[in-house]
């Protein structure tokens, strides 16, 4: 007597054939569809007490401007 | 594309907010009445603000429960039956864990999903960060009969990183920066996870149905509890989480929360917001971001993407730890994590929610020390009070006794108590009038496991209080956690684990104690419900890790099993029995 053909069993037959070191290089292995993940910005550059004085403090620092003077 | 919260979402949170408030400062001047019967001092002003902290922190639990149960869950519209256009696959990071018991349940859901018969592909993907080289060779192993046993070749995947950067944030990442393209939704869970296939497909039908949806987050259920401590969890989990979860869902609007699993994200919000940069300076507050999922969250509705708590699905379950040692253990790293967010509180662009978010969290870990700062000081006050003068006025021949405050001093642990019980009361109450209650095994045993429910957490508060106290205290001296692994199963303690876990908590106790007996004896009788259980912290360890089958603390999922743990139960029991005539799996391997 002939075994109906089950195509699951036979896949299921294909899959036990395979070394678990071959299903992981092979079918089982992740799927190669890259996606970028860029980090995103959590902190400030500065802390929070440079920012505070920064923001205190007047511009002494800056860039002459380009103007009335030139 | 940025929601924005309407005005009645301001104007809830404005009235959780105001009464809290209110609680607080009532707690205060009651306490400022109560010091000023002998004279206020420095002391009682610390105190008084010690309490108007603690009880505002009481308060907004209580309110958030108040508020939801004003409403009940419900769906949000979408077509139950709309084809499912979109690919998805659910993550299962595994860490050490036995992956008997986790394969198994990637093979109950997979067969859960393909019991409700809809056409969807859905694609798994074992990422593992196994450090334990035995245990990596029998994922290895068991991976090979879960595919053939779900006959899912090619679309089952396992992958195990060479290093475990990042932890489970950096594992999950390191999937979608390889494969992320391949997918649309990823449903992120952690190795004790099990959903049902109808809440699955569920959950991607309503991200499909609303095209701002970044993320959305069930409401998972503890299961399989044994032990009294772990039942004691999994009753609180099912019967009175649901309703502050629902206080929470009516206040966040659509910055919801992110719990690190149990939840569906559409992957290209994922990828384009939530990508963690490892934060300036070593851990425990620099380094890599330790509770990345609340940080994700933020991040999410930072872009712009609709982040929801869908509190109505059911078919989502975990499990919790057996035992307050794993607790303690799992709520360390939890600390350390929700403590590193006071470096990320102040990140650019995050909405004040998110922001609020954090404080909360770190909020729920510092709590304790002020309440322990407050007893600290009501010790050490009578030392430093001045004398009482009965003869304020010269010359006058008869004694003046100050008025007693006492009243007030009982009326403030009265409105305490209230804040703490007054809640799960109320739900139970409320449970009772509904019908819910059935599924705990009736009106009266939910009612008699709330009692029971209350005097247990009484009991172990002063324990947890000292294990979450030592846990800051830790991460403010710069002692990083690290990253053990959750210990699943029996979690049965000795009393010798127990007493090695806990002497120092039973020192604790009786120094404290003793202090209060020679310092302030007045204070002896109201502190015994704190000392005592610290005292016999070893006892209390040992005994509520013990297996309970009691009619207490029954829940919806032991009268009934869902149909996914029973799916869960029948491949385990198979795969723990070998297949008759299969090869030794480790000999297969190595010849």
């Amino acid at each position: 007597m002939t075994a109906p053909f089950s195509p699951v069993a036979a896949r299921q037959t294909a899959t036990r054939a395979l070394s678990p070191e071959a299903l992981l290089a092979g079918p089982g292995a992740l799927p190669d569809a890259p996606m970028a993940m860029p980090a995103q910005e959590l902190e400030h550059p500065q802390g929070l007490l440079r920012r505070m004085i920064a923001a205190l403090l007047p511009d002494r620092f800056a860039a002459p401007s380009a103007g009335a003077r030139l | 594309m940025t929601p924005r919260p309407t005005g009645a979402l301001y104007a809830l949170r404005g009235l959780a907010l105001a009464l809290a408030a209110i609680a607080g400062l009532v707690a205060f001047w009651l306490f400022l009445q109560f010091g000023d019967a002998d004279g206020l001092d420095l002391l009682d002003v610390a105190r008084a603000l010690l309490i108007l902290i603690s009880t505002l922190w009481l308060a907004w639990g209580a309110v958030q429960a108040l508020i939801g149960l004003t409403s009940q869950a419900k769906a949000p519209p979408s077509d139950t039956d709309a084809p499912i256009r979109g690919r998805s696959v659910i993550l299962m990071p595994v860490y050490n864990e036995d992956p008997t018991t986790t394969f198994t349940r990637v093979a109950a859901m997979d067969a859960s999903i393909a019991a409700t018969g809809d056409p969807a592909r859905i694609d798994v993907a074992i990422l593992s960060d196994t450090r334990n080289p035995e245990i990596a060779q029998r994922e290895e192993t068991l991976f090979a009969r879960l595919v053939a046993e779900r006959d899912a070749l090619g679309r089952f995947f396992y992958r195990r990183r060479a290093q475990n950067t990042g932890k489970k944030a950096g594992n999950i990442e390191e999937f979608i920066t390889r494969s992320g393209g391949a997918y649309d939704y990823a449903l992120i869970l952690d190795a004790d996870s099990l959903m049902e296939g109808e809440t699955i497909l569920r959950m991607i039908r309503r991200m499909e149905a609303e095209p701002r949806l970044g993320l959305l987050q069930t409401l998972p259920k503890i299961t399989r509890a044994q032990s009294r401590f772990g039942r004691a969890m999994q009753f609180s989990a099912s019967f009175f989480s649901p309703v502050f979860a629902r206080g929470l869902a009516m206040m966040q609007g659509e910055t919801g929360p992110f719990w690190g699993h149990n939840a569906l994200v559409r992957v290209r919000a994922f990828a384009e917001s939530c990508g963690l940069p490892v934060l300036r300076g070593a851990p425990p507050f620099g380094g890599h971001v330790m509770s990345h999922d609340y940080v994700e969250a933020a991040l999410l509705a930072r872009a712009g993407w609709v982040v929801r708590l869908d509190d109505d699905l059911e078919g989502s379950y975990e499990e919790g730890p057996e035992n307050i040692v794993d607790h303690a253990k799992r709520d360390r790293r939890w600390c350390q994590g929700n403590l590193q967010h006071s470096r990320i509180i102040g990140a650019p662009g995050l909405r004040p929610w998110s922001r609020f978010v954090f404080a909360q969290g770190i909020m729920a870990y510092i709590a304790p020390l002020f309440w322990i700062g407050f007893l600290i000081a009501s010790i050490i006050a009578p030392m430093v009070a001045a004398p009482v003068n009965y003869f304020p006025v010269p010359g006058w021949p008869f004694p003046y006794f100050p008025p007693s405050e006492a009243s007030k001093a009982i009326g403030l642990a009265i409105g305490i108590f209230g804040l703490l019980l007054l809640p799960k009361v109320l739900i139970a109450t409320c449970a009772a009038m509904t019908g819910r209650a059935q599924g705990f095994g009736g009106a009266q045993i939910a009612f008699a496991s709330t009692l029971a429910e209350l005097a247990f957490s009484s009991l172990t508060a002063p324990i947890l209080l000292l294990f979450t106290t030592r846990s800051v205290f830790q991460v403010f001296l710069g002692r990083d956690g690290g990253w053990p692994t959750n210990n699943r199963g029996d979690g049965r303690l000795s009393l010798s684990e127990s007493f090695a876990a806990s002497h120092w908590i039973t020192s604790t106790g009786l120094i404290g104690m003793a202090a209060t007996y020679f310092l302030a004896p007045g204070l002896f009788l109201w502190l015994l419900p704190v000392g005592l259980p610290m005292i016999f912290a070893p006892v209390l360890l040992w005994w509520s890790s013990q297996p309970s089958r009691s009619a207490l603390m029954t829940t919806p999922s032991e009268l009934e099993t869902p149909e996914v743990l029973t799916l869960h139960d029948t491949i385990l029991a198979r795969w723990q029995t070998p297949e008759p005539g299969a090869p030794n799996p480790q000999v297969a391997r190595n010849g």
